[in-house]
Order: C-alpha cells, then structure tokens, then sequence
C-alpha cells in the first residue's frame, strides 16, 4: 500500500513551518535556524508556488546585497511546497485513470523499495475482475491494482536512453525525514520534474548547493545539503530523478527543457540571466533576483519597472496569501502581466 | 571562482540590517582656496578653457585637485606630483601674460597655491584614517580608483594604526567580505551606489573635504515599491546620517561631480594622437572601450568576433572564455596583449602554419583589401547587390562588414565566399583560397584552444583578489607560446563607434590628457 500522507494547512504554510522550524544551519554553533533572510526567500519561495493563475504570470523582483544563496533558497521553498501539494492531492483512483490513459510504450519507473526500475507502459489488463496497470522491463511484465499504483511513476527519460534498467534510489533518508516527516522521501526523489528552473550560473549552485545543513530525525541530527532537496537535475547522476534543473546564463540557443510544466517557477539569478534570457520564459511565472553590486543592476531594474509599467495588475503580493514581509536590504516588487 | 559561504552571507545581511553612517568633514584652508580659485580659473577663461594651449594645464590642476581629494596622502607626495605640476606650469605659462593677458593674474596665482601645497606635508585625510583605524579591529579603506592604491598602501604601512587596514576599491565590495569599519574616502558620489545600498560594513566612515557638497542618492530600486501600505515591499532608505550637514556659509562649495575624472568621448574616441598610422591601413569602425586605470583600447565593431575574457563569476574552468564582441559587457576582464604587439592568437595561429604563414596571411589580407576597395568604391549596398548577382547567399551590410573584417578568416557558406572571389576577380583561385582560409581557421582554433588552456592555468593561481582591487594583471604564458597578456577591467564603452586606423585595433593606450579636463 501507499504510505498515507496526512497534511495539515496548505502547502505553502507547512512548507514555510517545516523549513523554518526543522531545517538548520551548521555553521553556527547550537546548530541555529536558518537566519530571517534565508527564511524569507524559502518562505517566498513556498508562497510563490502556490500562487499560479491561469491568466496571468506572477513577476516577483527582488533586490537583493547579495545574489548567493538566494535563488536556492527560493527554489528550496518552491519544491518543498510542491511536494506537499502533491501529497496533498494524492489520489490513487486519479493516478490510477492517468496511467491507464497513457499511450502505449510511455517510459515508466517502478519503484520497489528503495530500487528504480525503468521500463514501459504497456496498458491494462483484467485480473478476476480487477483491473491493473501493466509495465514491461524487458521481458517481464508487472501488473499493479488500483492500491499499488503510485509505484509506476511517469519518466521524463525514456528506458532506451538508458541503458541501466535498474537504478539504487539515492535519497537521503534521515536528512529528508526531519524535512518534510509527511512525504515519502524515496517518491520525492524518484520522480522527475520541474518545480523550478533556476537561469544561472552551475558554478554557483553546485557550491551553493553542497553546503551542508542539518535536520532532526529520530532525535538525532541528520546531516544534508540543498541538494537533497532541490536535485538540480544536472547534479544528479544520470537516470535519476531531480526537482528543479539549471539554465546557463551563457547557452548559445537556450530553450525551455521540452517537459518543462506550466507549473514551473523560473528563477533569474541576477540581472544578466534576467536580461538575457527573459525572453526565453516569458510565459512562467518568474523571480528576478537583482543584485544591487552588480553591474547590470540598474539596467535589470529599469527592464522590470518597464514591464511593470504594462502590467495587468500590481496586486501580486495580494494574489500571494501569507506573503512574507521583507527583512532589512531586501526590496521586492510583485505585479502581474499577461500570460505570454 | 568568487565563493561565497552561506556564513558570508548572513555576514552581508547584517551588514545592511545594522550599517550607520558617520562623516568627517576636513577643512584645509590652502587646499579648500586651491579647488576654489581652480574653478576661478576655468570660469575666467570661458570658451578659452578648450584652447589646447590651456587642456593641458587644466587636465594637470584638475588631476591634482582629485587625486588629493580621493586619497589620504600629503599634499606634497611625489605619487600626485605636485612639484613637477608647478615645474610644467612654470614653463608652459612662461609666455601667458602676452597670449592670455586678462588671465595671466589668475594662472600666477593659482601656480603659487600649487607651489605652497607641494611643500605641504600636511595630510589631514591620513589623520583621520589613522584615528578610525586605531579605534576599530576589522578596518578598509575604500578608494574610488585602483592607481593611487599601492602608494596609498605604502604610506598606511609606515604608520602602526594604518599598517592592519585593507586598502580596496569598490569591485572588491562585491563578494562576501566585510568590515566592521569601512573609511570610505572622498564624496559618496565618487563610488557605485551598491557600496551604500549593499554595505559591507556596520560602519561606514565618510572622510571627505568641507568645500565639497555630497548629495546622497536615496530612491527604491523598483516603481512599484512605494506601495500604498508603505513597507510591505521592503524599500526602507538607505543608513542615514546622524545628522545631516549644513552648507558651509563662509566660502563656497564645490559639486563632486565637477572635479571628478569623466570621459569626453569626441575627444577621446579620437584617440591617442601619438599612435602611429601604418602604411596602407585601412580604416575601420571601432568602439573604444575605457579599460581601468584611464587605459582605452578600440574594438572593431564586429559583434561575431570572438575575444578572451575572465568572467570570475564561472568556476576555474570557465573563467578563461572566447565570447563574442557584442557580448562584452562592462566590469569583464578583457585580455590584450601588452608586449609584443599584435594579437596573440594570431601569432600562436602563424606559428602552428609554419613557414607557409606568410604566403596564407599575404593571401588572406589581399582579397579582403580587395573586396574593402570595392566596399569603399560602390558602397555597401551595391556590392551586397553585385555578390547577391555572383550567387552570394546571406550578403547584407553586417555581413558585409564582418567578412572584410580581418579578424574574420572566411564566411560560413562557400557560395558566399566565392561571390566575393568573383566580384574582386580572383574567380580562378577561388577554391585554392578557399582551402587556405580553412587552414587558417583550423590554426586559429588550435592557438585558441592552446592559449586557453595556458590562461587557465595561470588564472587559476592568480590572485583574484587583486585583480579584483586593481582591475588589470600581467599574464605570463610559459613555454614556446609565451608572452604576456594583461587583463583589464571593461569600465566604460563609449556611446558611439568611429572610424580608426586597422592597426589600432586591440592595442591598448593611455587615455591620460584625455580624461583629465579638470
């Protein structure tokens, strides 16, 4: 059976209150929360992905001290609530109607324990009566009812392309358990998806990412990083599945990745991405992190006061319940425009 | 390559969250009726101000009256050289009371304030510093311009209060770095906002002359901060003095915009008058770009041609990169050879050729004179027309440009290039030339490959730091590609391109006399 999930209050504020009161720093003795700052972009970040409108896009400008640990804080914030809302609004008969509408041959991946199998769809069947999901990993064949179901999850990487059928989960348990006790850590990480596209350097967030934090799990601390949490699909091995995925600012012909979901929240670390690539998102709804050091920033910041000229309604922060007030050095902007 | 630890990071929130600022305001009387009786001057002379007999001696007391105005040093050091100042001005102005007659009283006299304060020892901003430094533990100083550093560094180690203070320029407040003092010297004009608005300090100590009138700028950075609920967005002002200063009433005072360094670009897009100009070089379009330390270097504007650069917000092993001239931005490093002359790959590229070099490069420059006459005979629009004509498959004006272009080897596509073989009649020779130019280009990429390469090792041992403070280093390329490159901070690009001399191109030169209008 699929682990019950109970989560209680909407996604943004459990992701708000799981990050503020069980995520902490090591780098400060006592092992402290994380300082208001970090706390405000995760809340933002959380705030921001429940906040979609069919209509219209949400442009959140931010003018920051300093660019680093922003947009991956942010980005923390926007899968943590993502996975709640998925949790939230896990529903077995759904995900079970879903699969059977699958074309035949759509790439699957079955989890078993702590296991990836990749395989393919290959539709339904009848068992006594019962119908149930079938995938083929090369010549076998498994079936699932209704109540297993949410082992097979869709895979943005077709088996073909890789040639390991079968794959370890890697998720770290412990550290992801004091995170979010509500969500299964080993469907957080196997599916892949994007919660959000940070346009920026890899650099920076491979070094951002890789700074270790501590959770509590089971009464002790359970040592992590960012990464955990985000899987930046280029930092995760091949075949595994990742949250969110790096745009270079520097890309020759950047393209929005091919699954990319409506969903998605783009993140513009620093007025470079932003004025660069801005055009390439233009549909998404997006953070423009401005850092007032760099060169660019004025001109990024005239680009946003432009856009927010034409906008179709500056009650962004009104469209974000529960948003957070902005501690010192922090400006934000928040308005609405027209879905492009 | 510019880490930042998440403990850095909160260290920068609290600096914006606590930062206050506190000023000193000096007053000098010889130095205060110097800047003043300057500006006289200038007034004096009016539209004669533009005279080259008066530029350069405007430039020289203009330079002075900055200089010891952005940095503690005495009025008497040699790095400002007062003393030589006096020496030109004694000379030049020899003969000022017959050219000049109704100025020559005012030009005497401000020679002698000049000549006071170039035995002045005094150093009232030094004295300042020195009791900030002594009463603080993790103290900068921040100056607004990286060449009078390594004196100002030289001066503060001879002093025990001073020898424990970081001399730096406002690049180096860009990372995660901070103070608890920062003493930052001359009007908050003279520096980038972000040193106010994103401080890297709890304390900031504004030395600055009394004549000098510093109006700070205060303003959101987004329209639609000032909401109606006032502080939902967060724009709070910037960390305000404790009390506001008066405008001194006795004597007038001096906007700090007005003595600083700026760029005339009609003048300076003019160039450096002393360069020479080769025997059959054509001339191009060409933006200057201001480098650091009032160095310029023209670029062609060709926005396809590829050029070195640091980016220090890539790790190690992008930080060496090959961008494109359209996409050089200001605060880039830009890589140009400082000896030898001529652009490195180039040469690399003629030595991977070997000794049929010559021969290549003699074909190559002789087709693109030849198809840069016909641009200059016909226009560029006509001879789009005539290679469109001969089977040219993307001639446009842009196209046009960068195919003639001698950083360009060849166009993509053969049918266009042998358009341009026909139109310059070299229609016989044109696939021999065709082979040759891919040769070349195979060259090229090569030498780029290889000079990267050495460059990333050399970057990667670098002190970025310093080149952070002082916006240019010296590259030296080991073995049989050795030579040295210099890296130099992009500080400005001028508005508009002009026509320059091809061999101008990529070389850098002083912008001194230039800059410098007092």
């Amino acid at each position: 059976m699929s682990r019950c999930v109970l989560v209680v209050g909407s996604s943004p504020e459990v992701a708000t209150v799981h990050v503020r009161e069980r995520l902490f720093r090591t780098d400060a003795p006592g092992g402290d929360q994380l300082p208001l700052w970090a706390q405000y972009y995760a809340d933002l970040g959380a705030t921001i992905a429940a906040s979609r409108d069919e209509a219209s896009r949400l442009v959140l400008g931010i003018a920051t001290p300093t660019r680093s640990y922003a947009a991956v804080l942010i980005t923390l914030g926007i899968v943590c609530s993502r996975a709640f809302q998925l949790a939230a609004s896990s529903n077995l008969a759904r995900h079970f109607a879903e699969l059977c509408a699958l074309p035949i041959g759509t790439p699957l991946i079955e989890r078993t324990g702590t296991r990836l199998l990749r395989g393919k769809y290959v539709g339904t069947k009848d068992f006594e009566g019962e119908p149930r999901v079938g995938m083929k990993v090369k010549d076998l064949t498994s079936y699932l009812p209704l109540a297993q179901c949410g082992r097979f999850q869709l895979s943005l990487v077709s088996s073909k392309d890789n040639a390991a059928r079968r794959t370890n989960i890697r998720a770290n348990e412990p550290f992801l358990r004091g995170l979010m006790p509500e969500i299964d850590p080993f469907l957080f990480v196997m599916r892949p998806r994007f919660d959000a596209i940070i346009v920026g350097h890899l650099s920076s967030m491979r070094q951002e990412t890789q700074a270790a934090f501590v959770t509590k799990y089971k009464g002790q601390l359970r040592t992590g990083t960012l990464q955990d949490i985000l899987g930046i699909r280029q930092l995760v091995p091949p075949g595994h599945g990742f949250r969110s995925s790096v745009q270079p600012v520097d890309a020759r012909n950047p393209m929005p990745p091919e699954s990319l979901a409506k969903t998605s929240v783009v993140v513009f670390d620093g007025s470079a991405a932003f004025l660069k690539l801005r055009h390439v998102f233009k549909s998404y709804d997006s953070v423009v992190l401005l850092d007032r050091t760099e060169t660019r920033f004025a001109e990024g910041a005239d680009q946003l006061n432009s856009a927010y000229g034409k906008r179709l309604s500056d009650d962004g922060f009104g469209a974000m319940q529960g948003a957070p007030e902005p501690p010192a050095g922090i400006e934000v902007v928040a308005y609405r425009e027209a879905r492009r | 390559m510019r880490e930042v630890s998440f403990l850095d990071t909160d260290r920068v929130y609290g600096c914006g969250a606590k930062a206050v600022l506190k000023l000193h305001r000096i007053e000098h009387q010889r130095f205060r009726e110097y800047s003043l009786s300057f500006r006289e001057l200038v007034q004096q002379l009016g539209d004669d101000a533009q005279d080259e007999y008066w530029l350069s001696v405007l430039r020289k007391l203009g330079r002075y009256r900055f200089e010891a105005s952005a940095a503690p040093l005495s009025f008497s050091d040699p790095a400002i050289d007062a003393q030589a100042i006096c020496e030109f001005l004694r000379d030049h102005l020899a003969d000022c009371g017959v050219v000049y007659p109704n100025v020559a009283a005012a030009a005497r006299a401000m020679i002698d304030r000049l000549a006071v304060l170039a035995l002045d020892d005094d150093a009232p901003m030094q004295s300042i510093c020195s009791e900030l430094a002594a009463a603080g533990t993790d103290c900068a100083l921040l100056l607004n311009s990286s060449r009078l550093v390594p004196k100002v560094r030289q001066v503060l180690d001879v002093l025990s209060p001073t020898r424990s203070l970081d001399v730096v320029t406002p690049p180096q407040l860009r990372g995660g770095r901070c103070y608890e003092r920062l003493i930052v010297v001359g009007p908050t004009t003279w520096f980038p906002e972000f040193v106010f608005s994103a401080p890297r300090a709890t304390e900031l100590h504004l030395v600055r002359y009394k004549w000098l009138w510093d109006q700070r700028r205060d303003a959101p950075a987004f329209a639609g901060s000032a909401d109606a609920e006032g502080h939902r967005n967060g724009w709070r002002r910037l960390p305000q003095l404790d009390e506001e200063p008066e405008r001194p009433s006795d004597f007038p005072t001096i906007d700090p915009g007005e003595i600083a360094p700026r760029v005339d670009w009609a003048k300076a897009s003019f160039g450096d008058p002393n360069s020479g100009h080769e025997a059959d070089d054509d001339d191009v379009d060409a933006t200057l770009f201001v480098l650091e330390d009032n160095s310029g270097v023209f670029l062609e504007d060709d926005d396809d041609a590829l050029l070195t650069v640091i980016d220090l917000e890539q790790d190690q092993a992008l930080a060496v990169q090959r961008i494109r001239r359209g996409e050089i931005e200001r605060g880039n490093f830009i890589l140009l050879r400082t000896e030898g002359g001529g652009d490195y790959i180039l040469e690399v590229a003629d030595r991977l050729m070997g000794p049929k070099a010559i021969a290549i490069r003699a074909c190559q420059n002789d087709w693109k004179r030849r198809m840069r006459l016909a641009v200059r005979d016909d226009g560029p629009e006509a001879t789009c027309r005539a290679l469109v004509e001969r089977g040219a498959l993307r001639a446009n004006e842009a196209n046009l440009r960068s195919w003639t272009n001698n950083r360009s080897i060849r166009p993509q596509s053969q049918e266009d290039f042998r358009a341009m073989m026909r139109l310059v009649g070299l229609d016989g020779e044109s696939q021999e030339i065709w082979d040759k130019m891919g040769e070349v280009r195979r060259a090229h990429q090569t030498a780029g490959q290889r000079v990267r390469r050495l460059l990333i090792e050399r970057v990667r041992t670098c002190d970025v730091e310093e080149l952070e403070r002082m916006g240019r280093m010296d590259f030296e390329l080991p073995g049989e590609d050795g030579g040295t490159l210099t890296a130099f901070r992009i500080v400005d690009i001028a508005p508009e391109s002009t026509a320059v001399p091809s061999s101008r191109i990529g070389h850098p030169f002083e912008l001194e006399g230039i800059t410098w209008r007092g």
